[in-house]
Parts: structure tokens; C-alpha cells; sequence
């Protein structure tokens, strides 16, 4: 079937919706005066919450700590990482899968040099044959070394086929180590699940030592539930939290235990509490009532790694989309991080946050801003190529940072132990 | 133009469009229309800077899918209920696209995953490229690119393996 085709039916399809008579335009005014009137009330006690909590949540923020980086003396095992050195200074690396899944590469973020490929590994076999694999996604833990790479095949079988997960260690210039398949004892191979080549997120917590994954199930093509996995690595111990259909992404840790992601609103899992419904998973911030200085929506929720706060991309218009930092523990808006700016096809998003939350990266295709964030005033770091559509590791607490650019799919990243006052433009 | 004339204007020239991108993604025209209309509340309260942009109804759009992507979740989780309450009572009387969801292009979106739903919405029914899709949707084109391919292989089958259009709008 033809796209004009396709196109055509639904043309077809929609051409009485389209010539449906709205109601009178009365009715849309009466709506939206009601819903004024509402978040008028819900904002004064938003406001009479804030100024209580204030000087609490400023004590939360000098309380904490600095960045922390380290350097692998050794090769541990994954799972096992050493603790953060604070104080360790390292260059930041991430791991960036190309477009098409075929490759993926390793980037310092320092200079945006591209410190080495990593093919896609060669045949595997499975249950439904021999395939060619792809990337799917990659996670890294906070040493800016050890990665986690998911594979599955590249085939338009609609049968369910195996996830391969890799790990991938950097030498201590960068310089990619090979792939070698994780293997646990409950599973072949590195086999996540036996659903249809989707990963919707990955997050590999600071230490190492938990991956969380998440799926959307497909059985026969219909709808099927979201999954969320949780696999121990050190010992292949896995837990699976299983919810209704819908869409998960956006996963990011709080210590080894809480899990932060994008629900519609954001959802908080607490991987250590019994039950395995994910639809009993704390709505830390519903979708539907999320309004904060006149923006709204959701996207690309990240928790920071002490559990004290979430940040979210919002938005006041088409394109123009700022970061809000919301209270982790009572699921209300702390603070405007990044003002929205009104260019048309904008988008924003914070990758990474250090435990005190005053230095953050934000991606927005309106411009460079990642920096430091002091007093509420945001410092803006550095901007950094390559060009590196697809799935970017992100530092799950560590140093490292990296993110897409929407507009022109260019990759940037930023190392929050040597900020930047200064945008540069590192394009080519 | 007084600020209510033009908004006016452009709810009129629009609505039809958002009820149609919501019915494609709920199958539920009623559901449909009170996503359009909750989108157009919000675009009306902040009209005085939304009638300014060049392409007000690409934020319209937006958030008449993110509401109608939050509706449907709740649809799904409360469907017990729904379906308890609607035996107990009885239907409204059938209007004017309520068959559309039974056609078999309608029935073969049901069926897509909500996130392959909503690109193919966007790509076939909104005319969108798929990077204006990722734009506003906030994916990396590629990934848009992967679900697009994957919704269209997906209509083609049902549409190729389930000829039968269905036509009881019950």
C-alpha cells in the first residue's frame, strides 16, 4: 500500500469529522473561565504552601553536596562499582547509537571528539533464527565508564524476539572496550523479555549496580501492558512491575531504589516495596492539573539521584517550553529553573542533575542550556557536538551529560565539574 | 480584529480538524469532542499571545493530543466501569462520525499501540513530516521514523488481512 494511499483513506475517514459544526464558541468561554476560576484557587494555595515550605526546601539545597566524579582504578564488575571519588577530576564520556542503530559512538564531552565506534554485534541467534542486531538504547552509570547497551534484531518480523544486553567499559582515555554479553542465571543470554523490540527507556543506576528497563508488551500486535524490569546485576536477580497499556519512558533513579518516569504525568516506583502493579505506583505529579506560571504538560522527567526533586519540561505555547523543578517528595512546583522562550518547535529537557540540584542540564532546541543553577539563576555550559541522532547515555548521577537537539539532531553535552559561563558553539 | 473575533475565527476554521485527530487517536467521537473542546478552553484563556503565533493550531494540536493520549489511559483503566454504567443505560442517540471508529481503517487504528497511534495520526491525518512530528512530540526523529514504519506495516495488515468494513454504528 502506497503512502498516498493510506493518506487517502484517511482523508476519506475523517472528511464528516471534519465537517462537524462546533459548538457555539459560548461554550468554549464558559469553559475556559471555569477553569481559570479553578487554577486561580489552586494557585493561592500553591502559593501559601510555598512560602511555608520555602525556608525547608532552601535547608534541603545548602544541605547538600557538591558534584562527585571518579576514575576506575581497575576494571570492576559491573555491579560492583566503587563509590564516588569526590574530587577525582575525569574527562566526561558518553556513548551516543547512531540513527539507524548499526553503531554506536563514543564522545568526549569536554571537546566533542569522537573517541571511537562501536558496531552493532554481529548475528545472533534466537528462537525465531539467526538475525542482525541493532542498538536500541544505552545507559550509563556514574562513572562515566561503564555502559549498558541493548540490541535486538533488526527485522520486520512481528514476532516477539529477544532484548541482548552488553556491557561496555571505557579505558581510562576513552577508548571503547569490547562488548561483552550479560548473562544471568534466570535468563539466556542477556534475554530481557520476549516482547516486541521496544524499549521505551533504560536507566542504570549512579553505582552500577541496578538496571531498570522499560517495555511496551505486544501480543499478536494488539496492546499490551508496560513493563518496567528491574535486574540486580551482580546477581541477575530480576523484578518485573507490570501496568495497564500505556506509554513509560523517561526513566531516571533516585539512589538504588526509587524510580522516577513519564507516565502522562510522572510516576515515582519504589522498587523496594512489595507488589508488582505498576498502576500502584505513586502519581507524584498528574498530567492533567500540572499548570505552574501559566505552563503546562509534562515531558522528560528526571529525579534527581538524592530524590529531592523533578525536574520537567513545560510549556506555555508552541515551542515555548521551559524546565520547573517540582518537590520529589509532595509532587509540587518548587521553582521556574528555565524560563520558556517562544521559538516555534522548542523543546527542553533535563538529563542530569547532581544531588543538590543547583547544577543540572537542560537540552532545548531553542538554544544551549546546560549550566549551573545558583540561587535560581541558571549559568549556562557549554554546547558540544557530534551529530549523533538517537539514543545518548545520560550520567544517572554521575558527570557526564548529553542529550538530543530536536531541530538539528545535533548532540550536546556538558561536564558540571568544569562549568562554563560561556555558551560555546561548537557546531561542524 | 477584536481578539474574540479572531478567535473565533480560528476555532471555527480548526475544530473539525482537532475532533478528527482526537477520534483517530480515542476511537470515541463524544470523547473526541471534549478533548477538542477543553484544548480550545486552554488556547482561548491565553489567546491574547497564542493568536500571535504563526501556527496556533500546532499548540492546539499538541495539547488535544496530550489530553486526549491522558484520556484514553484513563478510558482504559476505568473501562469496568464505563462498561457496567453504559449496560445500565441507554445510549445516546448516533451522530454524525459515530461510525467512523467502526470503519475499518478505524477499527485497524484501535488496534495500533498508542504510540505508533499517534504518529500515523499525525503523519497521515494531520499532514505533519516526521520531523515536524518529532518537534512536537519531543522524539528524536528516529524514532518517530521507527513507529511511523512500524504503525503503517501494522495498518497494512489489518487493512489487507481484515477486509470487512464494519458498518453497524450501533
Amino acid at each position: 500500500m502506497q503512502d498516498e494511499d493510506l493518506r487517502e483513506q484517511f482523508s476519506e475517514w475523517a472528511r464528516p469529522l471534519q465537517a462537524v459544526v462546533p459548538p457555539p464558541v459560548s461554550v468554549i468561554r464558559r469553559r475556559a473561565h471555569r477553569r481559570t476560576a479553578r487554577l486561580a484557587t489552586a494557585c493561592v494555595a500553591a502559593v501559601a504552601v510555598l512560602a511555608a515550605g520555602g525556608t525547608l526546601a532552601s535547608r534541603e539545597i545548602g544541605a547538600s553536596q557538591a558534584p562527585s566524579h571518579q576514575v576506575l582504578a581497575g576494571p570492576p564488575r559491573l555491579g560492583q562499582l566503587p563509590a564516588p571519588d569526590a574530587g577525582a577530576g575525569a574527562a566526561p564520556y558518553y556513548v551516543a547509537v547512531s540513527s539507524d542503530g548499526s553503531s554506536a559512538g563514543v564522545w568526549d564531552a569536554t571537546n566533542g571528539k569522537k573517541l571511537g565506534t562501536i558496531p552493532a554485534p554481529a548475528e545472533q541467534s534466537s528462537q525465531v533464527g539467526r538475525y542482525t542486531t541493532i542498538f536500541m538504547s544505552v545507559a550509563a552509570a556514574g562513572d562515566d565508564r561503564t555502559f549498558v547497551l541493548a540490541a535486538s534484531t533488526n527485522t520486520s518480523s512481528r514476532k516477539a524476539v529477544p532484548v541482548s544486553l552488553f556491557e561496555m567499559r571505557l579505558a581510562a582515555d576513552g577508548t571503547p572496550g569490547p562488548l561483552r554479553p550479560l548473562t544471568f542465571p534466570r535468563q539466556q543470554q542477556g534475554m530481557v523479555g520476549q516482547w516486541y523490540q521496544n524499549i521505551a527507556g533504560m536507566a542504570l543506576t549512579a553505582g552500577g549496580t541496578k538496571l531498570a528497563i522499560a517495555t511496551d508488551r505486544m501480543y499478536d500486535d494488539k496492546n499490551g501492558p508496560a513493563d518496567i524490569e528491574v535486574i540486580t546485576l551482580a546477581t541477575g536477580a530480576t523484578r518485573t512491575w507490570t501496568s495497564t497499556p500505556q506509554a513509560i519512558s523517561s526513566l531516571s533513579w533516585a539512589g538504588d531504589s526509587t524510580l522516577a518516569y513519564a507516565c502522562g504525568g510522572v510516576c515515582l516506583l519504589d522498587t523496594t516495596a512489595s507488589g508488582h502493579d505498576l498502576d500502584q505506583a505513586r502519581l507524584l505529579i498528574p498530567w492533567s492539573t500540572a499548570t505552574y506560571h501559566g505552563m503546562q504538560g509534562l515531558q522528560w522527567p528526571m529525579i534527581t539521584p538524592d530524590g529531592s526533586a523533578v525536574y520537567v519540561a513545560m510549556e506555555n505555547g508552541p515551542g515555548s517550553i521551559g524546565l520547573v523543578e517540582y518537590s520529589a517528595r509532595t509532587g509540587r512546583p518548587l521553582r521556574v529553573v528555565i524560563q520558556p522562550q517562544n521559538i516555534d518547535g522548542a523543546f527542553c529537557g533535563t538529563l542530569w542533575s547532581d544531588p543538590s540540584g543547583q547544577h543540572l542540564t537542560a537540552a532545548c532546541t531553542w538554544g544551549t542550556r546546560t549550566g549551573t543553577v545558583d540561587n535560581g539563576r541558571f549559568t549556562p555550559g557549554r554546547n558540544l557536538p557530534p551529530q549523533a541522532p538517537g539514543m545518548v547515555s545520560n550520567g544517572a548521577g554521575g558527570d557526564l551529560i548529553a542529550w538530543l537537539r530536536g531541530t538539528d539532531s545535533q548532540c550536546n553535552a556538558w561536564h558540571p565539574r568544569t562549568p562554563s559561563s560561556a555558551s560555546v558553539d561548537a557546531r561542524g | 480584529m477584536r481578539l474574540d473575533d479572531s478567535f473565533q475565527e480560528f476555532y471555527e476554521a480548526n475544530y473539525g480538524r482537532i475532533v478528527a485527530m482526537a477520534t483517530a487517536v480515542l476511537g470515541d467521537r463524544h470523547e473526541a469532542e471534549d478533548v477538542a473542546q477543553e484544548a480550545f478552553a486552554r488556547a482561548f484563556s491565553r489567546w491574547s499571545r497564542l493568536g500571535e503565533y504563526d501556527l496556533p493550531e500546532a499548540w492546539v494540536r499538541q495539547v488535544a493530543l496530550r489530553i486526549a493520549i491522558d484520556s484514553g489511559r484513563r478510558l482504559r483503566r476505568s473501562l469496568r466501569v464505563i462498561a457496567a454504567l453504559a449496560a445500565q443505560r441507554r445510549g445516546p442517540e448516533p451522530e454524525t462520525g459515530d461510525s467512523l471508529a467502526l470503519t475499518r481503517l478505524g477499527s485497524a487504528l484501535r488496534r495500533l499501540p498508542m504510540r505508533e497511534r499517534e504518529v500515523v495520526v499525525l503523519h497521515y491525518l494531520a499532514d505533519l513530516p516526521v520531523d515536524a512530528i518529532a518537534h512536537e512530540r519531543g522524539l528524536p526523529p528516529g524514532t518517530v521514523r521507527t513507529r511511523l514504519a512500524a504503525g503503517r506495516r501494522h495498518l497494512e495488515q489489518e487493512l489487507t488481512h481484515n477486509p470487512e468494513e464494519l458498518t453497524d454504528a450501533g
